[in-house]
């Protein structure tokens, strides 16, 4: 009888034990500790290339699109999700370094960009990246040191399979999509998607599934957002609370502080010099701008290439002022002497609660650059708001009201005909704005019209009232 | 109801296997997408759909294409199936059913003006079980579709709960 009890018991035990599994397996019903491994978060603000931090931690999507069989949702680096979004880029990478690393046991197909189409038709999580990557680059960013596919020059976006765990290159310049196929392929975006999808999230649309000839595909909006509401915020330079002198301390780190010369100019800028070589300008909107004057815009023929570029720019802000929460690298523009590399722009911009900021300053909207000339810092200059939440709600308006006003603008206003007009992105933002401390943040459209025409360019719309705050001069 | 150990060993062993064999059946039908959601194009036209379209999300976006100006209105409905016609479709699953058979019920109706964009769009939800999505402008044009959309998870949920709810595990 006692025999009898035991047996029972581990029958039940099975039953048991085989309805948490198909619930895994055949449901998408993660439970933290059986196969998803709990992870602690790290702490990765301010500083992108500590010893603790991997160098593909600044390859960062521009928008992170879940598709789900004809039904997309941005998602959005927002605190409540941001373990499951950084998962996704976790997950995504390891497969980008085991499919681009791997010397056998991959298939790879070629399609041509249309078939995006069809991936985003499927069940797929598609990161768009900030522009696109050299190929080269790309791989050195992701620590794949002799990458096996020789034949893709760009990446413009990297998509994956979250049920047949496919991974999808897009080389837009090229035409071309490239398909990763192996069983040693695995993530768990699947499971990422499923509590995502848990959370009710946002139903957006691609407007070029609609229009092809107006809208391009990278514009995405979402749909039923009449309800929805942002908080307004309110900015602190970073600088505020110190004083100029332990900047300037922080930038040189080997002088002391009592043989720096300083001076305040007639705009009330205070500018640091060690009299032999560099020099820093902190304004009163925040703006700090270091200059190296030995390092000559002429080219001296020195050897350096972009990945070493990425290397200098990265480290040389993280030893200096450090990087804001949710950083990235936004663009890199380079310069050749002979087709050697001698010149190069690197930017860098954050966002808040996945949100990207546009500065006070429209001219300087990626908030950190540094300029490369021969494989030296010439210019470094950098713009960051600590930033707060207010109490005040906005209202955002229907994102297909914000493309009506701007049509209206450019056509019945500006004569442009409708057909020459194609809206390239558009993407919600925080624009600054004030002068007293702490300027305000609202939230904003930022519409960008491609064209023949001279008020092609980016437009910026109060995401409340519609109204233009912003448009090409 | 209690239950003598024999027959609980019987019982457990064919849940078992039945709860293995109808996840897998239901997840394998519900991953499956017969047809994209179309786009409505009041200009164009669109290739006529006759066929319902599975579907496996609670959300479904409709977009679509007019002239400026053009009144659409988006209407969604849900049939309502009889009691105890099919495990899936038992009415448990569905808390405001009543005792009606076969019949179209109205979710969501919403009125959109198309501007200078030419384009409308809107996300409305769907219920587990035959949907029905009207798209109709004020020229008198209009298009339906029907959508079936299987919940997976609330099956695999109704599965388990019929099968659990009234067992008395204790053992004798």
């Amino acid at each position: 009888m006692k025999l009898e009890r035991i047996k029972s018991a581990v029958l039940f035990c099975l039953v048991l034990i085989s309805i948490v599994l198909t619930t895994q397996i055949w449901l998408n019903m993660p439970i933290e500790g059986i196969f998803i491994i709990s992870k602690k978060t790290e702490e990765t603000s301010n500083f992108l290339l500590t010893p603790n931090v991997e160098k593909a931690s600044f390859l960062k999507p521009n928008k992170l699109i879940i598709n789900n069989n004809g039904n997309h949702t941005l998602l959005l680096n927002k605190t409540e999700v941001s373990m499951i979004y950084e998962r996704i880029l976790e997950d995504t990478k390891n497969m980008l370094i085991a499919a681009l690393g791997a010397t056998e046991g991959i298939e790879i197909e070629k399609y041509e960009c249309d078939y995006i189409q069809k991936l985003r038709a499927g069940q797929t999580i598609e990161l768009q990246l900030p522009f696109p990557y050299d190929y080269k680059l790309f791989t050195y960013i992701l620590g794949v040191e002799s990458p096996k596919w020789q034949g893709i020059e760009h990446i413009d976006a990297v998509l994956v399979g979250y049920y047949n765990n496919n991974l999808y290159l897009v080389d837009k310049e090229n035409n071309y999509i490239f398909e990763f196929k192996s069983k040693f392929l695995k993530s768990n975006v699947r499971a990422m998607v499923d509590m995502i999808y848990n959370s009710k999230p946002y139903s957006y649309i691609f407007l070029s599934e609609v229009d092809q000839e107006r809208y391009s595909d990278n514009v995405l909006i979402p749909v039923n957002i009449a309800d929805h509401s942002m908080w307004k915020l309110s900015a602190y330079p970073e600088s505020y609370g110190y004083t100029p002198e332990s900047i300037a301390a922080a930038f040189f780190k080997d002088k002391d502080p009592s043989t720096l010369r300083s001076i305040i100019d007639s705009e009330g800028n205070i500018v640091y010099t060690d009299g032999e070589k560099q020099g820093i300008r902190i304004s009163k909107t925040g703006l700090i701008e270091y200059v190296n004057y030995q390092t000559k815009l002429e080219s001296n023929n020195s050897k350096f290439t972009l990945f070493d570029a990425v290397n200098i720019a990265t480290n040389f802000v993280n030893s200096n002022l450090g990087f804001p929460k949710d950083s990235y690298i936004s663009s890199i523009e380079q310069e050749t002497v002979n087709n050697e590399l001698y010149r190069c722009l690197i930017r860098y911009n954050y966002r808040y609660e996945g949100i990207p900021i546009i500065n006070d300053d429209i001219n300087m909207d990626n908030p950190i650059e540094v300029e490369i000339v021969n494989g030296e810092v010439k210019r470094y200059r950098r713009i960051v708001k600590n930033i707060r939440i207010t109490e005040e709600e906005k209202i955002l308006k229907n994102p297909l009201e914000i493309i009506d006003i701007l049509l209206m603008r450019l056509n019945h206003y500006k004569n442009i005909d409708m057909k020459d007009i194609r809206i390239e992105d558009m993407y919600m933002s925080y624009l600054e704005y004030g002068i007293d401390i702490p300027t305000s943040m609202i939230p904003v459209w930022v519409v960008e019209i491609e064209g023949d025409f001279k008020d092609a360019g980016k437009y910026i719309l109060n995401a409340e009232s519609g109204v233009i705050l912003y448009e090409p001069y | 109801m209690r239950l003598h150990h024999k027959y609980m060993k019987y019982l457990l062993t064919i849940s078992l296997v039945l709860v293995i064999m109808i996840s897998s059946i239901v997840n394998v039908h519900a991953v499956r997408l017969e047809n994209a959601i179309p786009v409505f194009d009041f200009i164009n036209g669109v290739e006529e759909i006759d066929k319902p379209i599975i579907y496996n999300n609670r959300e479904l976006s409709i977009k679509g294409k007019a002239l400026e100006g053009t009144v659409i209105t988006i209407t969604t409905y849900w049939h309502q199936v009889d009691k105890g016609k099919t495990i899936i479709s038992k009415n448990k699953l569905y808390e405001e059913d009543i005792l009606s058979t076969g019949e179209w019920i109205l979710q969501y109706s919403e009125e959109f003006q198309v501007g200078l964009s030419g384009i409308f769009g809107a996300s409305v939800p769907v219920k587990p079980g035959k949907n029905k999505v009207v798209i109709a402008s004020d020229t008198g044009e209009s298009y339906e579709i029907e959508i079936e959309y299987i919940d997976n998870r609330k099956i695999t949920e109704k599965i388990f709960s019929d099968m659990f709810d009234k067992v008395d595990l204790k053992f004798e």
